[in-house]
């Protein structure tokens, strides 16, 4: 009879929870996050040489072209070039970034090339320049510098310099 | 023989997948919801008022800080023209080390307190330096005229309830607007040169 009538087992499955699915999306979120918070800002990688000015201003910086003027040599990162403070003093005291010629006419080739470049989106909020100097700099180079960008027609000229949390 | 299909199979629902997509919900809802936290202004209330434009005639005033080199010194001479034409002296000592120096930035604070309490409608201000001036004392000169101008004008235990409500008092009360630096030729510097030369 037993046979003929088999008793029903209830089997009662234990109730799992698919975690793989659920991690994977986490995994996802907080690797956007990671990304948003670490590369979402703009970098700085001045020469080894060169110690950059201590602010206690909050403020972050734009990406934009970057030109790094230590001591001894001024290096246009954007084009990767590099020329001697005193050469370029003697450059922009004789001539205008039009008239020059040699190495600086080299530069302001390269530098027209890299403006004519830059994506009309980011022309109409203004060409930016972050000028990050040595501490050690004279405000003489540091102004000349800022003003032999402008004539060339970078608009908004960041002076950037390291925080300092004390 | 087997008979009867059916099966005796509870039909399941998957809830993992729901639960993946409402997690990702619930998670961008909370982050936007934060972000327009940050975002939100809290404006006075609405006074109405008919406001009279002021044509000024009086002369630009103009203010200059400029930064000479003396030595182991700087020297900061903050001039304005205008009606009333005047200036502030003041001498640091420089750091040896070039290091930020909060001397620099407190003098610099101080001073351009003092020129906005005279002319607290004055938004832009010329700096300049002599040529040989250090780029880290630019810098800290710099953070003492921003630091004064982003510092809220508030007197202190100012609670909430204390605000102000005419809009005159309104006008006061918020914080002191960004002075725009607009940076001088240290040509423009060398002209103070022979002033305050002791």
């Amino acid at each position: 009879m037993d046979d003929f009538f088999p008793k029903r087992k209830k089997k009662r499955e234990l109730a799992q929870l698919q975690l793989a699915p659920l991690i994977d999306i986490f995994v996802l979120i907080v690797f956007f996050l990671i990304k948003g918070t670490v590369l979402g800002g703009a970098s700085l990688t001045p020469p080894p040489d060169l110690k950059p000015a201590m602010s206690k201003s909050p403020e972050g910086i734009e990406p934009a072209g970057q030109i790094y003027v230590g001591s001894e040599k001024i290096y246009f990162a954007m084009i990767n070039e590099n020329m001697p403070v005193a050469d370029f003093l003697k450059q922009v005291e004789e001539n205008t970034p039009e008239v020059m010629k040699g190495q600086a006419g080299d530069i302001v080739k390269k530098l027209k090339d890299y403006l004519s470049s830059i994506p009309d989106k980011e022309r109409k909020s203004g060409i930016l320049l972050n000028l990050l100097a040595d501490n050690n700099a004279h405000y003489k180079t540091v102004f000349e510098v800022a003003k032999f960008f402008r004539q060339l027609g970078f608009q908004n000229i960041l002076f950037v310099a390291e925080g300092d949390k004390e | 023989m087997a008979g009867g299909g059916g099966g005796g199979r509870q039909p399941r629902i998957d809830l993992v997948p729901i639960i993946d997509a409402m997690t990702c919900v619930i998670f961008f809802m909370l982050l936007s919801s934060t972000f327009v936290e940050f975002t939100k202004i809290t404006l006075p209330p609405s006074i109405s008022k008919i406001s009279e434009a002021k044509i000024s005639n009086d002369p630009p005033v103009a203010p200059k800080l400029i930064g000479l080199e003396r030595g182991d010194q700087l020297q900061f001479i903050l001039s304005w023209a205008g009606k009333s034409p005047d200036r502030i002296v003041a001498k640091v000592n420089r750091d040896p080390e070039n290091k930020r120096s909060d001397v620099i930035q407190d003098k610099v604070q101080e001073m351009i307190q003092k020129f906005k309490k005279k002319f607290p409608d004055e938004k832009t201000i010329l700096m300049g330096f002599s040529p040989q001036v250090k780029y880290q004392e630019v810098i800290s000169a710099l953070d003492g005229a921003r630091k004064d101008a982003k510092t809220p004008e508030k007197t202190e235990g100012t609670k909430a309830s204390d605000e102000p409500k005419t809009l005159s008092a309104l006008a006061a009360a918020e914080p002191k607007q960004l002075m725009d630096i607009v940076m001088l030729s240290w040509t423009e510097a060398q002209l103070f040169e022979s002033e305050g030369k002791e």
